[in-house]
């Protein structure tokens, strides 16, 4: 997998410690996100990858402080820019919240409000934020509905949501992150509701904005091909917890988890992978986080498993990828 | 910053502008319930101005005179007078008045009131949505009627009296109809979007939610004005309403049931009145719910 961006890493942006994130449900509690730790640095993409159900949506919502009522948060370490996110009043995680992390969500036609203009909802976050005059903020939603490929700008700030496509709503949506030029962005399968076309212009966009503002991003998916694309860093979520981290290049080549491995062989490689060949597949299903949750989550389904997989399960580290798994390589 | 394919042409061309008044000419809904609530209220406003007569000044010797159109009439009194010798006329446009007001104050308090508690039970669920609930069922099993009959008996009858009776009675469809409007925009992505971008919960409620349940709130408030208008008339018809010799259309037919069979019109006139008022505002409150939804605007 060729990368033609290179990372410049600068300052740790979220730096993110043992987080968990239970659901409450009438069978028990439900390990939605387990002990998960990570960090976003400037200038850098960090996607997660995993399944449905694996945890990704919880994790990014549980960042942004916007769990559901039934799901709670336990977090050793929470931080954006060096403060305490863990422990901030709800105050300042709204004066926080679209102002230096910006959050944009799967569904772009159900993500603007339908009672307002373009316009009253691009300017809205830098007048609250800010306290911008009307003429500021006119002026910076131009610019950056510009800067998102929009043409003819000034006409669309009066115009409703209804009558835009889905693909330039999603634009729309951008822009709106950006109104306060935050410092992460997080971007929750920003493409997965769009058309294939769409989507490659949105991500393909995301990439660029990212490496022209250089602003830490966190892009939630499920398809790798996005990841293969425009991550710098990728994590491998699995049933709640990161099974391997690592840069983009190592991960593609040399994957060091059982499950990384598996997902990477369901994909068809033009040159590798023969016409009419069976692609590969991974046995079984996810497993149920309800309840007492213990050892590798992966291990009913890995074809590596050992009885010690039951237990706790060691995390392994080479330079700067990691992975948990019993096995320090993967057998050939 | 490379250029972004967009589709050729100007896509804003393709959108066609009306204008607001195109769009309301188009409902003829509320051309029409518009049009004739827009007159009643006129009427209300002027009736000082517009009425032949006092509509308190009693003429024995002009009792019972029937409307122009009846062989015994004169454009002196057009509607007649009624058995004290009153004007029907200036009593009909005065008694526009008491309707329009109760109508108006009546949605005005209990839609506060309902839509502030179905607000709240819809969007933090939870303990807020069980008292909430609790409070409409209690409110529903007790019949607005009977609780307005007993309250006037004990405390007297008077317009104000029963303004407050029925606004504090009728927030019961307010909050349930809020309550389950604002379940529904709740659960959509722009007031995540919207709490992700800073917003706190009143900006939220009063900012993102509040003009989304906006078409559904208009509506119950018309069909509540309507019913309220309704309730009042009954009041005053049974005697627990507004008093005389306040001209209120209910009190107007429960003066004219004594002479139902030998002058139908001292009761057809105020009936007909209740009847148009009540057809206009509910039409126009149909029509406003579908030129307020934020899908029809262009």
């Amino acid at each position: 997998m060729a990368h033609d961006r290179v990372p410049q890493t600068g300052d740790v942006v979220l730096d993110v410690r043992g987080l968990s994130v239970d659901i409450a449900t009438p069978a028990g509690a439900l390990h939605a996100v387990r002990d998960v730790s990570f960090q976003v640095r400037r200038g850098e993409t960090l996607c997660i990858v995993g399944e449905s159900g694996c945890g990704k949506s919880m994790t990014s919502l549980a960042l942004m402080s916007l769990l559901p009522r039934a799901a709670t948060r336990r977090v050793g370490t929470l931080a954006l820019l060096g403060e305490d996110l863990a422990t901030a009043t709800r105050r300042r995680i709204n004066a926080l919240r679209g102002d230096r992390m910006a959050m944009i969500f799967q569904e772009p036609m159900t993500a603007l409000n339908p009672a307002y203009t373009i316009g009253d909802q691009l300017m809205e976050p830098l007048r609250h934020h800010r306290g911008a005059t009307p003429m500021q903020a006119r002026k910076r939603a131009i610019e950056l509905l510009g800067k998102v490929g929009i043409a003819a700008a000034g006409e669309r700030l009066g115009q409703y949501p209804h009558q835009l496509s889905g693909g330039l709503r999603q634009r729309v949506m951008i822009a709106m992150a950006l109104m306060c030029a935050p410092e992460l962005l997080i971007a929750d399968e920003p493409s997965t509701a769009l058309d294939v076309t769409i989507q490659a212009q949105i991500l393909r966009l995301l990439a660029d904005l990212q490496q022209e503002l250089g602003i830490a991003m966190m892009l939630i998916t499920h398809d790798l091909g996005v990841v293969a694309r425009i991550a710098h860093r990728v994590a491998v979520m699995y049933a709640g917890e990161i099974v391997e981290e690592g840069t983009a290049e190592e991960l593609f080549a040399s994957p060091r988890h059982p499950y990384t491995q598996g997902l990477l062989s369901c994909i068809p490689v033009p040159g590798r992978t023969a016409p009419g060949g069976q692609l590969g597949t991974i046995a079984g299903t996810v497993p149920s986080l309800i309840g007492e949750v213990h050892g590798c989550g992966f291990r009913e389904r890995c074809p590596h498993a050992q009885p010690q997989c039951a237990q706790t399960v060691p995390q392994h580290h080479v330079a700067q990828h990691a992975w948990r798994c019993i096995l320090e390589a993967l057998p050939a | 910053m490379a250029a972004l394919a967009q589709p050729a042409g100007s896509p804003l061309q393709l959108i066609p502008t009306r204008s607001v008044w195109q769009r309301i000419w188009r409902n003829k809904a509320v051309v029409v319930g518009g049009g004739l609530l827009l007159l009643m209220v006129l009427v209300a406003l002027l009736a000082p101005w517009l009425s032949p007569h006092d509509p308190y000044a009693q003429d024995l010797a002009q009792r019972t005179v029937p409307p122009v159109w009846y062989s015994a009439g004169s454009w002196l009194h057009p509607l007649g007078t009624d058995p004290l010798g009153r004007d029907y006329l200036s009593r009909l446009l005065f008694g526009a008045r008491i309707s329009l007001l109760i109508g108006v104050s009546v949605a005005i308090i209990s839609g506060l009131i309902g839509t502030t508690m179905g607000m709240l039970a819809g969007y933090f669920g939870g303990k807020a949505d069980l008292v909430v609930s609790f409070l409409v069922t209690t409110r529903l099993s007790m019949p607005v009627i009977l609780v307005a009959l007993a309250t006037v008996a004990l405390i007297g009858g008077s317009l104000w009296v029963v303004i407050l009776v029925l606004g504090l009675l009728k927030w019961d469809r307010f909050a349930v109809v809020m309550r389950s409007a604002t379940q529904q925009v709740r659960s959509l992505d722009y007031v995540a979007a919207a709490q992700s971008a800073g917003a706190s919960t009143t900006r939220i409620l009063l900012g993102e939610v509040l003009p989304n349940v906006l078409p559904h709130l208009i509506v119950v408030a018309t069909l509540e004005a309507a019913s309220a208008i309704l309730l009042e008339a009954a009041l005053s018809f049974l005697g627990l309403g507004v008093q005389p010799p306040l001209p209120s259309w209910g009190l107007m037919i429960s003066e004219a049931k004594a002479y139902m069979f030998f002058s139908f019109w001292l009761i057809a006139i105020p009936g007909s009145a209740l009847a148009v008022l009540i057809f206009a505002i509910n039409l126009a409150g149909d029509g406003l719910r579908d030129l307020l939804a934020p899908e029809g605007r262009a």
